[in-house]
């Protein structure tokens, strides 16, 4: 492969180049000593020999340029050099540099934002095991009957047909509770789920364990399992947060666990929780006293695994049956109310948002672009306005021979190591919440950020 | 006479190279004098311009080198063609005497032909 030797003599090249470069030298020495004795013996007295030698030989400096080129490393170091002469340029230059830095940013960032969002609801699979086996189950609302969400007797109805599923859980939607780090009070979002919740969806806990069903009963001592992301962001990843005790909601609550890294929340989106909580103690830690009872409270996000052998029509049908009968013997709480049945990995958040979801990030995808092309029209703005004040610099350049394309590439680097200083200030400050999604948002930031560069560095060399 | 000490074009000087290293392996300066017995000191050309072609050759993979002693007790990097070096040759060789025969039979031809 003629172009693997080609890299990998160019690589040589960059390591070695101080040998290189010695090898080189005795190299065209040898042959220049060869040469005078050469012409010694024809006669020459030395220093005419040396001469004519050197003659022959042609520009000993113009040849060994023209080698260290064949080396193919030539490229390379041009762009080292442009670098960080750039990085210095700008560092010095401030002034220029810190609105420059701010305009990108602001561009990149809310681009960067609304991608990891985008990206998390539209692109990225579930992380359960058997996913395809796994429903959502809603009960339905509103007249059109449109699939909602479950009050807790619904659950447990539901959970009553063990012959179609293998397993039931449910979740309560995300609420926010109170909690005491160290010597600070903290809001987080706390999801009250059954003690089935994990194993259902076939996820692992990195570290500790769920809570049983021992401990989702009234009166059972409160334990939380803590959110991955919580965990890193707010404890450090310390292992010892295991059989602490916290106070959420000024309820003492040991830690017996932490929550699995690739699944944030029951609600598949940029929500995040911070604690699990046994769904009992919802009215203990919640303070929501007759939630678990009521037919009316729609708070709650059912899934459940099929049995091997049950389709999803059966389980439909089956689930259609008990909405009827709910409906006839619950007639003020659960008034004509169908429940629905859908496979959950054809839901992204939820019935009801999905299908806006898609058109409107479309949309939001859009109107970023346009934010960050008014951005980068800015910033060739600002490019421009420093590019004049440079015109003595430029043409001093050319006259001393730097060619157009040279210029062009230096200004390329320029603006390119702009958009690089601001991905790592944008990339470091958003590592909060959202530092789930990283690599493909990195990536993201990192191919908007150099196409960024060069486009506004294709204006900035305009002028 | 100046047409006779033709310039030497950087693909026939390539083609050179490879066929002196494919007799043995040589260092630079070696490889210059080879050339100019060989081509009866009709290719007069800048010695130091064998160096960079050695390198390009080196960068495609067709020759590689090593350190070794003179028979004077120097040291000088040798340079020997790689088994590409020899299919280069082969390919380069062929070409050489097809668009050669080419441009003869197109001189010798007395126009009668058209």
């Amino acid at each position: 492969m003629r172009w693997v030797a080609a890299w990998r003599e160019r690589l040589r090249a960059l390591i070695f180049r101080a040998r290189q470069e010695t090898e080189l030298d005795e190299e065209l020495r040898f042959h220049l000593d060869q040469e005078t004795e050469l012409l010694l013996e024809a006669g020459l007295d030395p220093q005419e020999a040396r001469r004519q030698a050197r003659l022959r030989f042609g520009g000993v400096e113009r040849f060994k340029e023209e080698v260290r080129e064949a080396r193919g490393t030539g490229v390379i170091d041009c762009l080292m050099l442009d670098t960080r002469y750039a990085a210095r340029r700008l560092t010095r230059d401030w002034r220029f540099t810190l609105p420059a830095v701010l305009i990108l940013a602001l561009g990149i960032g809310a681009n960067t934002a609304m991608f990891s969002v985008v990206n998390r609801a539209l692109f990225q699979p579930l992380p359960f095991a058997d996913a395809d086996r796994l429903v959502n189950i809603y009960q339905n609302v509103g007249e059109s009957s449109q699939p909602w969400a479950s009050s807790y007797p619904a659950y447990q109805d539901m959970a009553g047909y063990t012959d179609l599923f293998s397993g039931v859980a449910a979740s309560m939607m995300p609420t926010q509770v109170r909690y005491l780090a160290g010597p600070l009070v903290r809001t987080g979002s706390a999801e009250y789920a059954t003690s089935n919740y994990l194993e259902v969806q076939g996820v692992d806990l990195p570290m500790g364990r769920w809570f049983t069903a021992e401990e989702d009963r009234p009166g059972a001592a409160a334990v939380a399992v803590l959110g991955h992301q919580a965990w890193t962001s707010k404890f450090g990843a310390a292992p010892s947060v295991l059989g602490q005790t916290m106070r959420i909601n000024g309820v003492p609550v040991t830690i017996i666990g932490v929550g699995p890294e690739a699944y944030n929340s029951n609600f598949h989106s940029g929500w995040v929780t911070d604690f699990w909580l046994p769904i009992s103690s919802v009215t203990t830690v919640g303070g929501r006293a007759d939630v678990l009872q009521r037919r009316d409270e729609d708070a709650f996000l059912v899934r459940a695994r099929l049995r091997g052998g049950v389709s999803l029509p059966q389980a439909q049908a089956a689930m259609t049956a008990l909405g009827a009968h709910l409906a006839k013997e619950y007639p003020d709480d659960d008034p004509g109310r169908g429940i629905s049945v859908l496979r959950s990995d054809e839901v992204l958040v939820h019935p009801q948002f999905d299908t806006i979801l898609g058109a409107g990030a479309s949309i939001l995808m859009i109107v970023v672009a346009l934010i960050l092309a008014i951005a980068c029209t800015n910033l060739a703005t600002w490019l421009l306005v420093r590019g004049l004040s440079r015109a003595k610099e430029m043409s001093v350049r050319l006259a001393l021979g730097a060619t157009r394309a040279q210029l062009a590439r230096h200004l390329l680097v320029e603006s390119t190591v702009l958009a690089g200083w601001v991905v790592r200030w944008v990339t470091s400050w958003r590592n909060g919440r959202f530092d789930w999604w990283r690599s493909w948002t990195c990536r993201w930031t990192q191919a908007v950020a150099s196409t960024t560069g060069c486009s506004a560095s294709r204006w900035h060399c305009r002028y | 006479m100046a047409h006779d000490q033709s310039e030497l074009l950087q693909g026939t000087l390539e083609l050179l190279i490879l066929k002196t290293l494919s007799l043995e392996p040589l260092h630079g300066w070696g490889i210059s004098l080879r050339i100019r017995q060989m081509s009866r000191d009709v290719f007069q050309v800048n010695q130091g311009s064998l160096y960079p072609a050695l390198q390009r050759m080196t960068s495609k993979g067709w020759i590689r080198s090593e350190w070794r002693t003179t028979e004077n007790n120097r040291r000088a990097r040798y340079y020997m063609p790689t088994p590409a070096g020899e299919r280069e040759l082969a390919r380069e060789r062929s070409q050489w005497e097809r668009s050669s025969a080419a441009v003869n039979w197109v001189l010798n031809s007395t126009g009668n032909t058209a």
